[in-house]
C-alpha cells in the first residue's frame, strides 16, 4: 500500500493544523547547544538534528501535579478530588524511543490502581513520530532491548523523512487514522512499502554495533552481589540526571501542602539514586550506599520490571548514557552483563 | 598531555606499590564521544587506568565526602588547580584532614565542555599552575592576569531592573525538576542531610513548583556564598541547564567586594561568613 509524502518544508504547517483543532502543541526546538522538547513553541523554530535532552515523560506525568484538595473543618478533613489536568495534546516529530515508552509504563500506571492523571493524558495526546533514518547520537542503543530507529510502538502517526525535501506518512494507529483529512491536505506525492523498509533497514543498520541485551536479565538474578557494582557505581554521585531524564523512570513523591488549614497534596518526580529514597523512619536504609542504588535502577529496568509486565523498562534512548555527569553509562554496565552471560561468568 | 599521563600512572603507581595510599581517584578514558570518567585505582597494575587531558572535566574532591573513599586511611587525589582550591575549602571547615590526602596536583590549560567550549572558568583561571599539592606533574602553564574576567558575564544582570531579573530567575527556576544534581555535584555541598530532606519540619519545599524552586536555588545559592570555588561542576551537571554560575559569581563578587575575600585560596584563612570578629565592620546595621 502506497503511503502518502509531504514537503519537508510544510513540516510547521502540518504541527500548526494538527494543534489547531484545540490541541496543545508540543515539538523539539533548540535552547543553545542542546534540543528540548517544549510546549507552545513557535512550529517554524522545529529542529530534527537531534534527540532532544528531556523526553517526552513530563506531557503525561508532570513534574509537580496537584492530586487532591483538603480542607480542616473542626475535627473533620474535608477532602476534595482534583480533575487531572488533562488537555487534548499533539506530540509533533516526538522520537521513536519515546514513543516505545508509553506502551511501557502503560501496564505500571493500570496495574492494581489504574492512574485517571497519566490515563486521561495518554487518551488526549496524539503521537507523532519522526523516525530516525540513522541514529542520531552516540548513545543511542534502541535495538538492543528489541526497538529500532523506525520503531512504529506507541506512535499514532510515523513520518519518515525519506530524502532532504520528502517526508513520507504512516498513519499506525486508529487514533492517527482519524487525522487523515489534516494530513491529506499537505499530500504531494507516494512513497512504496519497500521506500519505508530501505529506510528502516539504514536505521538498523547504523545501530549495528549494539550488542542483543537479551541474557542480562538471567545473568542479573545471579549477581545480585558482584565486584561489577562497586567497580563500575564507584563514580556515581547520585545526581538522579538519569532517573529525570529517563522516559520510563516514573517514581513519584508524595507531599502535602498547606496554608494554615486548607491544602493540597501533590505527586512530584523522585528518583530510586537518592539516599531518602529508601530510608526508613527507623533510620535504617536498605540501600545505604550509592552502588546499591544505582545496582537498583539496573535491576528495576532489566529483571523485575521485565518479571512484573513482561517489558524492558528502557527503550535504549541512551539519554542516561549522554548526560550523566560522571559518565557511567547504563549501556556499559548492562553490556558488561550480557557479555558475562555469554562467557558463562 | 599524554606526558602527564605518563607522569601521573608513575607517580600513583608508586604510592600504591609502597603504601603511602590506600587507593589513588583519578580520570579514566570514558565511554561516551571523548569524556573521561572518574576511577578508583586500588592496585598498582591499574595505574595505567589513569589518564589527563582537556576532558577531565570533573572535580574529583567531591568523592573525599564520599564513602568508600571518606572511611580511607589515606588516598591520592589526581587534581587541577580549580579542584584544588575546593579541597582548601574542605580543609578550612574540617571536612577533610590534611594528612589522609596525598595531593597530585597536574598543571592545565583548560578543559572543554561536552559541547566543545571552554568554560568561563579555564578563559579566567590564575590556577593552571597550582601551589598547594604533594606532588606535581607537568610544564608550568601560565594564567589569566585578569581573572575578575570571570564576573564579565555578571553585566548582562547588572543591566536590568530588579523587576526584569526577578522575570529572569523565575524563568530560568521555573525549569528546575529538582533533581538536586547541582548538589550532588558539588564538592563544597557538605552537609549529609541537606536541609531540602529536612522534614520535620519543612523547611524548603521539595516541589518543583516555582515557589520551590526558589526557596531550593536560594538556599544553595546562600550556602554557597563565600565558600564557592567556581569549579562549574553544578553548572555543568545540571540536566535542565540552568545558569547556576550566574547565581555562584554574582555572590562571589558580593564576598570579594565586601570582605575582600575568595573562597579556596588559602586553607589558614576562614571563610568570612563562617568567622565573628569583635571588630567585624558594623557600619551596615542601621
Ligand atoms: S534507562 Fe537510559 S537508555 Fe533506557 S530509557 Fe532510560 S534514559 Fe533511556
Ligand atoms: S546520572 Fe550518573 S551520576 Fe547521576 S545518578 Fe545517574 S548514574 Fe549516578
Ligand atoms: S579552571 Fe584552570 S585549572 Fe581548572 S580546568 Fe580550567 S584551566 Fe584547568
Ligand atoms: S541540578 Fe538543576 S534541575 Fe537539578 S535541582 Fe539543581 S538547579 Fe534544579
Amino acid at each position: 500500500m502506497p503511503h502518502m509524502t509531504l514537503d519537508r518544508t510544510d513540516l510547521p504547517s502540518l504541527a500548526e493544523a494538527l494543534a489547531g483543532q484545540g490541541r496543545r502543541l508540543v515539538l523539539p526546538v533548540r535552547e543553545g547547544q542542546e534540543l528540548f522538547y517544549r510546549e507552545g513553541a513557535d512550529p517554524a523554530q522545529l529542529d530534527l538534528s537531534s534527540i532532544p535532552k528531556n523526553s517526552i515523560k513530563e506531557f503525561l506525568f508532570p513534574k509537580c501535579e496537584k492530586i487532591l484538595e483538603y480542607e480542616y473543618s473542626g475535627n473533620d478533613v474535608i477532602i476534595e478530588d482534583v480533575a487531572p489536568d488533562a488537555k487534548p495534546t499533539v506530540i509533533f516529530c516526538a522520537r521513536p524511543c519515546d514513543a516505545a515508552s508509553l506502551p511501557v509504563v502503560e501496564p505500571l500506571w493500570n496495574w492494581d490502581y489504574k492512574d485517571k492523571f497519566f490515563n486521561e493524558r495518554r487518551e488526549q495526546t496524539l503521537v507523532v513520530t519522526y523516525a530516525c533514518r540513522t541514529a542520531p547520537d552516540e548513545a543511542c542503543f534502541c535495538v538492543s532491548v528489541g526497538l529500532s530507529p523506525s520503531s512504529d510502538q506507541g506512535s499514532d502517526v510515523m513520518l519518515y523523512g525519506v530524502d532532504e525535501s520528502t517526508v513520507a506518512v504512516r498513519l499506525v494507529s486508529p487514533k492517527g487514522q482519524e487525522q487523515e483529512e489534516v494530513f491529506a491536505k499537505f499530500k504531494k506525492g507516494e512513497a512504496s512499502d519497500e521506500a519505508l523498509e530501505g529506510f528502516a533497514k539504514e536505521g538498523d543498520e547504523s545501530l549495528a554495533h549494539r550488542k542483543p541485551l537479551d541474557k542480562v536479565k538471567g545473568w542479573l538474578e545471579e549477581h545480585f552481589e558482584d565486584p561489577l557494582w562497586e567497580d563500575k557505581a564507584f563514580r556515581c554521585i547520585g545526581c538522579g540526571t538519569c532517573t529525570f531524564l529517563c522516559p520510563t523512570c516514573h517514581c513519584f513523591d508524595i507531599q502535602d501542602e498547606s496554608v494554615f488549614d486548607a491544602g493540597c497534596r501533590l505527586k512530584n518526580w523522585d528518583g530510586c539514586q537518592f539516599s531518602l529514597f529508601t530510608l526508613h523512619t527507623s533510620g535504617h536504609n536498605p540501600r545505604d550506599t550509592q552502588p546499591k542504588r544505582y545496582r537498583q535502577r539496573i535491576y528495576h529496568k532489566y529483571a523485575i520490571y521485565p518479571e512484573k509486565f513482561g517489558k524492558t523498562l528502557c527503550t535504549g534512548c541512551g539519554r542516561c548514557v549522554a548526560y550523566c555527569p560522571v559518565n557511567l553509562s547504563l549501556y556499559d554496565v548492562v553490556a558488561t552483563a550480557q557479555e558475562r552471560a555469554e562467557k558463562g561468568e | 598531555m599524554s606526558d602527564r599521563t605518563d607522569k601521573i600512572r608513575e607517580v600513583a603507581r608508586k604510592w600504591l606499590a609502597d603504601g603511602t595510599v590506600e587507593a589513588v581517584v583519578g580520570w579514566e578514558q570514558g565511554t561516551y564521544r571523548e569524556k573521561c570518567s572518574p576511577v578508583l585505582v586500588r592496585k598498582p597494575e591499574d595505574a595505567d587506568r589513569l589518564l589527563f587531558n582537556d576532558r577531565c572535566t570533573n572535580n574529583l574532591m567531591t568523592y573525599l565526602k564520599r564513602d568508600p573513599v571518606r572511611g580511607m586511611e589515606k588516598v591520592g587525589v589526581v587534581a587541577k588547580g580549580c579542584d584544588i582550591k575546593s579541597l582548601i575549602g574542605l580543609l578550612q571547615e574540617s571536612q577533610v584532614e590534611r594528612e589522609k590526602v596525598m595531593v597530585l596536583a597536574v598543571t592545565c590549560e583548560g578543559v572543554k565542555k561536552d559541547d566543545g567550549t571552554v568554560p568561563i572558568k579555564c578563559q579566567a583561571c590564575d590556577v593552571n599552575t597550582p601551589t598547594f599539592y604533594d606532588e606535581i606533574v607537568g610544564e608550568k602553564v601560565a594564567s589569566n592576569p585578569d581573572p575578575e574576567a570571570r564576573f564579565k558575564d555578571l553585566e548582562k544582570l547588572d543591566a536590568m531592573t530588579p523587576a526584569e531579573r526577578n522575570s529572569f530567575w523565575r524563568e530560568e527556576l521555573d525549569k528546575c525538576i529538582r533533581c538536586y544534581a547541582c548538589r550532588q555535584a558539588c564538592p563544597l555541598c557538605i552537609c549529609s542531610r541537606c536541609i531540602a530532606e529536612k522534614n520535620q519540619p519543612q523547611w524548603v519545599e521539595t516541589s518543583p513548583h516555582p515557589r520551590g524552586n526558589f526557596s531550593w536555588n536560594l538556599v544553595r545559592a546562600y550556602h554557597l556564598a563565600g565558600r564557592c570555588v567556581e569549579c562549574e561542576a553544578c553548572e555543568t551537571a545540571c540536566p535542565v541547564n540552568i545558569p547556576l554560575m550566574l547565581l555562584n559569581r554574582a555572590m562571589a563578587r558580593t564576598v570579594k567586594g565586601a570582605f575582600d575575600y575568595e573562597a579556596g585560596k588559602d586553607p589558614e584563612v576562614q571563610p568570612p561568613l563562617r568567622t565573628f570578629n569583635l571588630d567585624d565592620d558594623n557600619s551596615f546595621i542601621l
